[in-house]
């Protein structure tokens, strides 16, 4: 059986700014069309089962134009007999415990099995069958498709539950709106060991949230990305896969989206003439396109003055066609060494790479200094030499291997 | 990709001065306005409490306020966390307890401190330490907005580096590294102590592997000792099997020999035996030839004898079965005769039962007939009886019509008699005449009468008319004009009036009296008129009665016909008055049903007779029946006999026949008898010679048989001989071949050479338990070699690791500034780019060692350094505000802060950039909570909370 996997649809977006905007109109439209080339793919390759792996809708709340259209398009998948699963991501999933979402909405309308899995008093987890009105497991043409929907700080419980709960022996397709990153940098992500628990227990892991694509060999977890921009500074693939289980071949396919088209400068003196010189080549050599997004990111060294007023520029390069224009300053380097990062979380590491005999490992210290504060906090001395005492090890075996 | 966290609703319940508040947030700027000490602060201090833990100095539980004499305080949040989900976290504080709890939208818990707080901090987004974070960056509270940058570097020092906790690194390293190297080298010394044990060992255990040698060698070498040995025990063992056998095969050929000599002496004498019987056969076989003629002839007549018996049997069995024939037929003869007799005495059964039939049908046909004539008597009773009924019928109709005509006539005679009485005998028409005369008088009366009133009428009239002209006149006006008149005035009235007055009531007065008289008479006038109608009453009645009487009687008349018409049929009812009509027509009847009553007895009588008659006539005809069976039973048996009759007849026939041909066997049984007799003598005469030849013949017979035995026997015999003598020489020659002493001396040398192996097998067995016990030795010298080498190994690591975490701690000690200053160059990167995009300008902000800040502008064509003291107080906010902005980017993710009495202390500029530049800076903030008592921030506001203290307790509402 042969099934498409989309997510990160976000229909019903607009940008920022004002509303009533050709470009807030025109972007408006761009999540619908977006969309509509994924179901036409879908109809014209005849998928058996069309997955929606969360934020099919941008907000909770529809108006009545967006509900319509998403309605219509998920009509024409139905009228060819084309099952349509879905799971609430982030951004569609219902609030508050008494309220309903609109995704179950669609489904209650038959449009749509929308899978969640069902949560005990006591805080445990369970993944019942489809019953004709809900459930968290749909099994079609000997396939079984679960769906976890979006649980931010929560994920490992969920994946804890699940793989209590598979059948090793079947074949298993989990629907999670979630991908494999640090939750305290980008909330909602999971650790890779939290994906654990799965590994070897499903054939295909349909993920969702991050708005690029992503595939995870290990775990079989494939992230297809938002198939349009989300935010105009985004970047990196975006599309759909469709994978076949007879063969376990999975394709990836470029969505259909707006031009978008990045450029970068780096001025090395800051001054506004040095600035407009290197804007210039780079739309000589990349020209704006009408109709696409064009968006021109300044790295400017600390200690300059560049007196650009960036607003007039945007309108400059929206004036030569561009949809929108963004142009972004981004201060870099203090006129310190260059291997010295402007990532706060890498400033432990750059400070403990300045000692040679610790250089090679100041990635596993800063990560024990993190765990070591903790245990100091907390006063506990045996998980602190505990965590030394690990990454000493890991620190000498590291140079083992090496010699 | 994900909602920014932001708090929707906060309950308080007993915490300082909120007995209980619930207070709803929206995203966006949040002003919590009020006076100071409206319990504005405590809002934010529950929290801070709720999720950092953060709280002032003093005991948790100086925050409960005991109204009501609640002895907890309750602190709810509901919030929606970074992840996008809802979470509620959840304070109960009790002096002498708090508990900390955060449920999730699917109502999962947590609970211990250390569980909720990592788990909030990433709800919240924090990193870092999340109660510094907290209090120092997501909260900016009263003036420390700009004062931070203007205290004394000392202290600026201890703020920032707290906040940045750059005393961790060397906290970790004096403690935690520094335990970790004693624990290290605790170790080592505890692992040197357990290698001096192990040398010790392996030098005890070093010469093991020579005495393994050593031992094996000489194992050997007892080894082929002891195969030498057992060589000489195996040829030792062969030679003095080679003796025992040949012994054993001497002892064998001497038992051969034994048998053999017993078996010749059996062949001698069974050889003697076998020459005796050859001799007496030879004598019988001489005597059989001598007798031989008479045994011949013997033999002949014994055959002929034979023969004649045979046919001498066969005679008797003719004879006898021709005697049964004759029997038989006599028997057959008997049983014609008495078939015959049989049949005779049937027949006379026959003629009995037929005249019995014959009287019996006599005897029915009378009876017949007799049950004929009583059925025409009954047809003739029951016609009499149909008669009799339809009498009765038209007897009962009429009985019924006479009744119904008397009745009639009964009521007709009640009707003539109320008729006739009201019929008067009295002469109506004087009478009337003679009332009417006596009516015309009165009616004269009347009219009188009438005059007279009228009259009266008249004359009372004509009175009022003078009285009133008298009244008037006296009044002076004229009666007749009705005016005043002055010709009248002064007359005297009464003397003019009164005399006429006088007159007419006198007239009135008599024609009263009249009137009275006439009217006494009037009343008998109406008496007489009363009395005529009555009487022509009367006479009308009279009258009608009389028509109606002669209705009646004419009536009477013609039912009175009627009846005597309808009975006229019946009896002569002439003279008969209508009730002894009645009575009569009732006696009839009563006659008639007593007929019926009587025919029908007669009936039943005949029916009676009848039915015994019918009975008599079956019984006599079953009688009649069973004598005609019995005829016909007799005719079968009549049949049966006859048929014997001719079945014996015919057997006879064949008896007869068959006797004829058996007769002429008595003849020829006299003839064998005869014959026989005559053999036997001749037989008798030849016995004796016979019996001699019988005799021999069977010795003499066998003559050929024992002459082989005794020539076979002969022949065995000499052969045992032969045997007897070859087994006289080998016994010779095998005696020589063995000796007794050889084969005792050969046992001897045997059991020593036995002795002599088991020894050797002892001395290896010891030898190899020495040898295992070296090896074990071995083996426990190489396991303690190994740990000895794993041991040192260990020590190798952990002298490496110590050497290792010496190194960290080297570098723990000098991180912290180190930090601080990355953490320093890093903020104020950030806070430019936030002060260029506040301001527009191209200005950078510098943040040195010591925490000082300064504002580099480019001035003309050089540059302004100024330190944050010498900036104007807008400029100050401005830089600090980029700052913290830039603060809270780093240590928290989260769109989220506090702002607690911002504007305290604050001069009018710093207060008005402070408004300008604060929502501008947060304006992609998700939520800011603002505690304030001014209304700098009023209309940017989202959501105005009031705060408001009334006796004591805080209130707050929402304009």
């Amino acid at each position: 059986m042969k099934f498409l996997h989309c997510s990160d649809i976000h229909l019903g977006r607009r940008p920022v700014g004002s509303a009533l905007s050709d470009y807030s109109n025109q972007r408006y439209e761009d999540y619908f069309n977006a969309f509509d080339w994924i179901i036409e793919f879908a109809l014209k390759t005849s998928v058996d089962v069309f997955l929606i792996a969360g934020d099919l809708f941008d907000r909770r709340e529809l108006s009545p134009d967006v509900l319509e259209r998403a309605e219509s398009l998920l009509l024409r998948l139905k009228k060819k007999n084309i099952p349509v699963i879905a799971i609430e991501g982030n951004h569609d999933r219902l609030f508050t415990i008494e309220g309903r979402s609109w995704l179950e909405y669609l489904s209650r309308e038959s449009l749509l099995y929308l899978l969640k899995p069902f949560t005990l008093e006591d805080g445990s987890v369970n993944f019942p069958k489809w019953d004709g009105n809900s459930g968290a497991m749909v099994e079609i043409n000997g396939v079984r498709f679960y769906g976890m929907g979006y649980q931010g700080f929560s994920f490992q419980q969920y994946f804890e539950a699940i793989a209590n709960q598979l059948d090793s022996s079947k074949t298993n397709v989990l629907l999670a709106h979630t991908a494999i990153g640090d939750p305290d940098k980008v909330p909602g992500c999971v650790k890779e060991e939290t994906l654990e628990p799965l590994n070897g227990k499903c054939e295909y892991i349909a993920g969702g949230h991050i708005h690029t694509r992503h595939i995870y060999d290990r775990f079989k977890m494939f992230v297809p990305g938002a198939p349009e921009y989300w935010d105009i500074k985004e970047n990196g693939e975006k599309g759909f896969f469709i994978y076949d289980s007879a063969t376990k071949e999975f394709e990836f396919r470029e969505s259909k989206k707006r031009l978008k088209i990045n450029v970068s400068i780096s001025l090395e003196n800051g001054s506004a003439d040095e600035f407009y010189s290197r804007l210039e080549e780079k739309l000589n050599l990349y020209p704006v396109k009408a109709g696409s997004l064009y968006v021109v990111e300044v790295k400017v060294p600390f200690g300059s003055f560049l007196e650009v007023n960036v607003s007039d520029v945007e309108k400059e390069i929206e004036e030569m066609g561009a949809l929108k224009a963004n142009v972004f300053i981004s201060m870099g380097k203090s006129g310190a060494t260059d291997s010295e990062s402007q990532d706060l979380e890498v400033i432990e590491e750059d400070v403990i790479a300045k000692n040679p005999k610790l250089a090679a490992y100041s990635k596993e210290i800063a990560n024990a200094l993190e765990s070591l504060k903790k245990y100091h906090d907390l006063n506990d001395e045996d998980g602190a030499i505990e965590t030394i005492d690990r990454l000493l090890s890991e620190i000498i075996d590291g140079d083992r291997d090496v010699r | 990709m994900v909602t920014e966290m932001y708090v929707k609703r906060i309950r308080l319940e007993n915490f300082r001065s909120h007995v209980e508040t619930s207070i709803e947030f929206s995203r966006g700027l949040n002003l919590i306005l009020g006076a100071n000490g409206a319990g504005k602060s405590s809002i934010l201090q529950a929290l801070g409490f709720a999720f950092v833990g953060l709280k002032e100095d003093g005991s948790h539980g100086d925050f409960i306020i005991n109204f009501n004499n609640a002895n907890f305080a309750n602190i709810r949040v509901d919030f929606v966390a970074s992840d996008g989900l809802e979470y509620s976290v959840i304070r109960k504080i009790d002096p002498r307890k708090t508990s900390w709890e955060v449920i999730s939208q699917t109502n999962r818990k947590w609970r211990g401190q250390n569980e909720v707080l990592s788990l909030l901090q990433s709800l919240l987004s924090i990193r870092g330490e999340p109660k510094k974070v907290y209090k120092r960056i997501i909260t900016a509270s009263q003036n420390d907005m700009t004062s931070a940058f203007l205290d004394s570097p000392s202290e600026r020092k201890a703020f920032f580096n707290d906040l940045f906790n750059t005393k961790i690194y060397k906290e970790i390293s004096s403690k935690e590294m520094k335990k970790y190297v004693e624990v290290v080298a605790s170790k080592m010394s505890e692992i040197n102590g357990g290698l001096n044990i192990l040398e010790k060992q392996i030098e005890e255990l070093l010469t093991t592997p020579q005495e393994i040698l050593r031992s094996k060698e000489e194992l050997k070498e007892i080894k082929e000792k002891l195969s030498e040995v057992e060589k000489t025990e195996i040829e030792r063992k062969r030679k003095l099997n080679l003796l025992r056998k040949n012994r054993e095969l001497h002892l064998q050929l001497s038992e051969k020999k034994n048998s053999i000599f017993e078996k010749i002496q059996g062949l001698e004498s069974a050889l003697k035996e076998n020459q005796k019987r050859l001799e007496s056969a030879q004598t019988a076989k001489k005597i059989c030839e001598k007798s031989r003629p008479q045994y011949e002839k013997f033999e002949l007549l014994e055959g002929e004898s034979k023969e004649i018996e045979k046919e001498q049997t066969v005679a008797e069995d003719d004879v006898k079965k021709l005697g049964d024939l004759e029997k038989e037929l006599i028997e057959v003869k008997n049983a014609i005769e008495r078939a015959k007799s049989e049949i005779l005495h049937e027949n006379e059964n026959v003629e009995k039962y037929k005249e019995a039939i014959h009287a019996l049908d006599d005897k029915i046909d009378n009876k017949k007939r007799m049950l004929k004539n009583l059925e025409e008597e009954k047809t003739k009773k029951l016609i009499e009886k149909d008669e009799i009924s339809e009498k009765l019928k038209s007897a009962q109709a009429l009985s019924k019509a006479v009744q119904k005509i008397s009745d009639s006539l009964s009521k007709i005679n009640g009707r003539i008699e109320i008729v006739s009485k009201r019929i008067k005998n009295v002469d109506f028409l004087r009478e009337i005449e003679k009332l009417n005369c006596e009516l015309e008088f009165f009616e004269k009366k009347e009219k009188e009468l009438e005059t007279f009133k009228e009259k009266k009428v008249e004359l009372r009239e004509k009175l009022n008319t003078l009285e009133n002209s008298k009244g008037s006149l006296k009044n002076g006006m004229c009666p007749i004009l009705q005016e005043k008149c002055l010709n009248i005035k002064g007359k005297d009235a009464s003397e003019y009036f009164d005399e006429k007055i006088k007159k007419l009531k006198g007239e009135i007065f008599s024609l009263d009296a009249q009137i009275s008289t006439l009217q006494k008479e009037s009343g008998k006038l109406q008496d007489l008129k009363s009395k005529i109608s009555k009487v022509e009453f009367e006479k009308e009645e009279s009258e009608k009665g009389k028509q109606v009487l002669q209705k009646l009687l004419h009536e009477k008349e013609r039912m009175i016909n009627e009846l005597k018409l309808s009975l006229k049929n019946l009896i002569d009812a002439t003279d008969l008055k209508p009730l002894d009509v009645r009575e009569y027509v009732n006696s009839y009847l009563r006659d008639l049903s007593g007929k019926i009553q009587k025919n029908a007895a007669e009936v039943k009588s005949i029916e009676f007779q009848m039915s015994d008659l019918r009975k008599d006539v079956i019984s006599l005809e079953k009688e009649k029946k069973a004598h005609s069976d019995e005829i016909e039973n007799c005719e079968v048996k009549i049949k049966n006999y006859e048929h014997q009759v001719d079945e014996l007849s015919a057997k006879m026939v064949i008896l007869k026949s068959q006797i004829t041909s058996f007769l002429p066997a008595r003849e020829k049984l006299e003839k064998l008898k005869r014959r026989y007799f005559e053999l036997s003598n001749a037989m008798s005469q030849l016995k004796l010679s016979h019996d001699e030849y019988m005799k021999n013949i069977s010795i003499a017979k066998n003559i050929d048989e024992i002459r082989k035995k005794v020539e076979d026997t002969a022949n065995e015999l000499k052969n045992a001989k032969v045997a007897f003598e070859n087994a006289l020489i080998q016994i010779e020659k095998i005696s020589n071949s063995y000796s007794e002493e050889e084969i005792s001396f050969l046992e001897k040398e045997l059991t020593s050479l036995n002795s002599k192996k088991n020894e050797l097998s002892n001395r290896i067995g010891s030898l190899s338990e020495r040898i295992k016990s070296l090896e074990s030795d071995l083996e426990k010298l190489r396991r303690a070699k190994g740990k000895s080498r794993n041991l040192k190994e260990n020590l190798e690591l952990l002298e490496k690791k110590k050497r290792l975490a010496e190194e960290i701690r080297k570098m723990l000690d000098v991180m912290g500034p180190e930090m601080a200053s990355r953490y320093r160059n890093f903020i104020a990167i950030r806070a430019t780019e936030k002060y260029r995009s506040l301001t527009k300008k191209v200005d950078i902000v510098k943040w040195n060692d010591d925490y000082d800040v300064h504002l580099i502008s480019p001035v003309n064509n050089s540059l302004s350094d100024r330190h944050f003291s010498l900036l104007s107080g807008g400029e100050q906010m401005i830089v600090a505000l980029a700052i913290r902005a830039a603060l809270a980017e780093t240590f928290s993710s989260t769109r989220f802060a506090v702002f607690d009495e911002p504007t305290v202390n604050l001069d009018e500029e710093r207060r008005h950039s402070l408004s300008e530049y604060l929502p501008k800076l947060f304006e992609n903030m998700e939520q800011i909570l603002v505690v304030t008592h001014d209304e700098t921030f009023r209309e940017m506001a989202e959501k105005v909370i009031n705060v408001k203290k009334e006796n004591g307790v805080t209130t707050v509402n929402f304009l």
